[in-house]
């Protein structure tokens, strides 16, 4: 069996040797490749694929082709992982191509496959590390043939490396490096990255940089921020990489860190989109949604006794405030392969009213159909759609387009006409925007701009022009948007945030928000008139007059919240925030009266979260604030938990408590007592029941009136 | 009472009612993998925090428009995950019961796993979803309820 793929001595022993030193390369490769920028590409010959690497191809390889480099790529679908033996690299597909012909008669199975050049760049790494430091443990050998290097130090998953490292005997009786050495730390923190341990990676890591500069301070940087990357720790990952490239801006491997935090950047959707060298899988489709129903009712008791000297006229009062059937159906199915993806989603909330002049609603969320092309990133959506995204409405019917220009463009076309629940007009609205969505950039930067119309029966109704930027760090965000109408002439709303996490664990957050409420429009106009048609009102007034109606009737709210969080032990966090807002006056209109504004109202809380506290499962939330306003104090407390018990159960518990003093010296009380609980049946089915009851007291010089509401739920929830 | 009655005005009159909160909830596979709860509108995150063992797992925002469909029903809507990428089974519950949280137009999210699982929170950089990320379960230490939003 002299050059073949198994035993034997000569050039092909070493090169299935090489491939066995290469094995998992190919799941990092392969996953990286994901997220990996337009870059070369290269093509490989796969051979065979076989469920273990022990049953590789004992085949020869034909002479003209042996001084091509054998390796390994682990495939993954699900849980099961096959093996996939490629001979590489071939710069064009012609060259593969010629290859494949040659290997033909021994390998009938044998494709071309395009794969990124990475996967070239981590082998000739992975053999340039093991040339720096041999060791014991350590990844075996890659072929001189191979190309050098990489910054996975990979090879060999436990398995395989067994049978490697039998194979060459000779080397791993070399005696090992000393404890604590850097080169015995690099062997540790490679064999663990291996063994996807990557606490103990990032352990070893540490340690070898913590050593004085030497030869292999440089990939060890690069390994600990790997580690981190693989453990899914992206804030951390990109403070490694940023670190490395401070320390080392040039060379080769620079220019990769910087491709690696470019990718730790992008948006996960755009990473999904490059995927390159995954195995094509052909069509998938899932299924999945939820029908839900739940029966509400409640009952007030209602009390009323003067005080003083008409203290016999108490009347009592008792009604069903609530008797109500809510369905709700949730239906999302995909069908997509590596190309294409395609959707459909509806979302349905029937409530059923069972007393007598409530209305029973059907509220359709959304139907829409979603397609996606992902070598264009393009994209189009048509139904009943979310907006809430530059400029759109909250919800609307109609078609959303999308293209990418490059990674960091992309365009937006969106038309249609807007859908307010439980807010039907008699008049047409309709709308088309255009924005463009930009960034990442400098990996921290993105946002938009967009232009925004709507019209009402044909006369402008919105005319908005808006942008937002955010900024995001692995420490926290800062966010602001602002939307100015151009047809009102006024700002509708600007709006800053930010969140961020000090060294010592606190975490900070800020919320500056002014609006007009509602949006400026036209259609505003119709509060308060006989008639919800514009057309009619423009037989009335003018566009000029009915946008001063729409004005009279808007009004502003603004709000200022600031608050922390603090972690004070493994069981206890601290939290305060404070907010004040304040909703202006309306002038209103000859049909619809003028509204005063609510002042400034402050509210300071203070809260106590305790997880494990009464139990392993649990979580509870202790609060307290305190609210002041031109007209009212009060001051609230509550408590929270919820704890699991068993496999199928779940318990919730509150109790909230409210009490108000008035400026004209009346009182109000409030105290109650909310529980839930919720048992799964077979995975798929949720039966659920709440109950609660609501004392409430309120007291004035001349009267006291004592209200107690009695409230459950119950129902099922089913997710298919 | 006439303060009440302007905000109950504004609240009436508020832009457009948002019943569902998160629009889909999607699994991206890399070495770790990562759930993306897609939310139909911008929201403020404030905090989130979880059980000791990672089960169950708060989340607090804030919409920037009023959410409530109004009237005295807040139904939670709950959407289930059936589990892929070794990321375990879980549902989300919504709540828009203004009492979740002392802050205007609060969102309330509680994200029960089937299992114990580490995963970390934070906001997405559009500010219309939610991300979750899954470190190994052997790389984290004990658990503690830090604003590091590791969970």
């Amino acid at each position: 069996m002299r050059n073949g793929l198994r035993g034997g001595h000569g050039r092909y022993p070493r090169a299935a040797l090489a491939a066995l030193a290469a094995l998992a390369l190919a799941v990092p490769m392969g996953r990286e490749a994901l997220a990996q920028a337009a870059a070369p590409q290269v093509y490989v010959v796969a051979l065979a694929t076989v469920k273990n690497v022990a049953d590789r191809p004992t085949t020869p390889i034909p002479a003209s082709l042996r001084g091509n480099t054998l390796y390994w790529r682990v495939l993954g679908s699900g849980s099961a992982v096959s093996y996939q033996l490629c001979m590489g690299f071939f710069g064009t597909q012609r060259d593969a191509e010629s290859a494949r012909q040659q290997l033909a008669a021994s390998f009938r199975d044998a494709r071309v496959v395009q794969v990124h050049s990475q996967e070239r760049d981590n082998l000739e790494k992975a053999s340039r590390a093991k040339a720096v430091a041999p060791a014991a443990g350590a990844p075996p050998l890659l072929p001189a043939a191979a190309p050098a290097a990489v910054p996975v130090p990979a090879p060999t998953p436990p398995a395989p490396a067994k049978s490697a490292q039998a194979e060459q005997a000779p080397q791993a009786a070399a005696a090992p490096p000393p404890a604590g050495s850097a080169e015995a730390l690099m062997a540790a923190g490679r064999n663990a990255i291996v063994r996807e341990d990557y606490a103990a990676a990032i352990r070893a890591f540490t340690q070898l940089l913590a050593l004085p500069e030497n030869s292999l301070t440089r990939d060890a940087q690069e390994f600990l921020a790997l580690s981190y990357e693989r453990r899914g720790d992206t804030a951390r990952a990109r403070a490694e990489y940023e670190s490395y490239l401070k320390r080392y801006p040039e060379g080769e491997d620079a220019a990769r860190v910087r491709q690696r935090l470019a990718t730790l950047s992008a948006e996960p959707q755009a990473q999904q989109l490059r995927a390159p060298s995954e195995p094509q899988q052909g069509w998938r489709s899932f299924v999945g949604g939820g029908l839900s129903q739940f029966y509400y009712r409640g009952n007030s008791t209602i009390d009323s006794r003067p005080l003083g000297a008409n203290a016999l006229d108490r009347t009592t009062l008792s009604l069903v405030d609530q008797s109500a059937l809510i369905t709700s159906f949730d239906a999302n199915a995909r069908f997509l392969d590596d190309t294409h993806e395609n959707r459909i989603v509806f979302r349905d909330v029937n409530t059923r009213n069972f007393i007598s002049g409530q209305e029973s609603i059907n509220r359709l969320d959304s139907a829409y159909y979603d397609y996606k092309y992902k070598p264009a990133s393009a994209s189009a959506r048509l139904g009943r759609q979310p907006g809430n995204t530059a400029g759109l409405p909250g919800r609307f019917d109609g078609a959303l387009l999308g293209y990418g220009f490059t990674s960091s463009t992309r365009l937006n076309l969106a038309a249609g006409e807007p859908v307010v629940p439980g807010f039907t007009i008699d008049s047409v609205q309709r709308f088309y925007s255009a924005s463009a969505e930009l960034g990442p950039f400098n990996q921290r930067w993105s946002g938009n701009v967009y232009v925004f119309r709507q019209t009402v029966d044909g006369i402008a109704d919105r005319d908005a022009v808006g942008m937002e930027a955010r900024y995001f760090m692995p420490q926290g965000y800062f966010s602001t948007a602002v939307d100015y109408d151009t047809l009102f002439r006024h700002l509708n709303f600007a709006t800053a945030q930010g969140n961020w996490i000090a060294p010592w664990k606190t975490a900070f957050n800020l919320l500056l928000d002014y609006r007009m409420t509602p949006s400026l429009q036209t259609t505003s106009a119709i509060i308060g008139e006989a008639t919800t048609s514009i057309r009619q009102l423009l037989n009335t007034y003018t566009e000029d007059e009915l946008r001063q109606r729409a004005r009279a009737l808007t009004a502003q709210s603004a709000i200022a919240y600031g608050g922390f969080t603090h972690p004070v032990s493994s069981v206890w966090q601290l939290g305060a925030n404070v907010s004040v807002t304040r909703i202006s006056h309306t002038d209103g209109t000859n049909n619809y009266p003028a509204t005063p504004g609510s002042g400034y109202v402050y509210t300071f809380t203070a809260q106590a979260i305790g997880t494990g506290v009464f139990a392993t499962r649990d979580v509870n939330v202790f609060s307290a604030s305190r609210v002041s306003a031109d007209t009212y104090t009060g001051l609230a407390g509550q408590i929270t938990t919820r704890i699991p018990v068993g496999a199928n159960w779940t318990f919730d518990a509150a109790v909230l408590w409210y009490g108000q003093d008035n400026q004209d010296g009346s009182t109000l009380q409030r105290v109650s007592p909310v529980g839930r609980a919720s048992y799964r049946w077979r995975n798929s089915v949720t039966l659920e029941a709440e109950a609660g009851i609501e004392n409430t007291t309120a007291r004035s010089a001349f009267l006291q009136e004592d209200t107690r509401r009695y409230f459950f739920s119950l129902g099922y929830r089913w997710d298919f | 009472m006439r303060a009440a009655l302007a905000v109950l005005l504004v609240v009436m009159h508020a832009g457009p009612a948002l019943a569902a909160v998160i629009d889909e909830i999607s699994v991206e596979r890399r070495d770790a993998p990562r759930v993306t709860l897609r939310l139909t509108g911008p929201v403020h995150y404030i905090r989130d925090y979880a059980s000791e063992n990672g089960e169950l797992v708060n989340v607090q925002l804030q919409a920037l428009a009023p959410l409530a469909p109004g009237g005295n029903v807040f139904p939670d809507e709950v959407k289930a995950f059936k589990g892929e990428a070794a990321v375990p089974p879980f549902t989300v519950r919504v709540s828009l019961d203004p009492k979740c949280e002392p802050v205007p137009n609060p969102i309330c999210l509680l994200i029960q796993f089937e299992r114990p699982v580490r995963s970390r929170v934070r906001l997405g950089e559009d500010r219309r979803s939610l991300l979750l990320d899954f470190p190994a379960i052997a790389d984290e230490k004990k658990r503690s309820p830090s604003a590091n939003k590791t969970n």
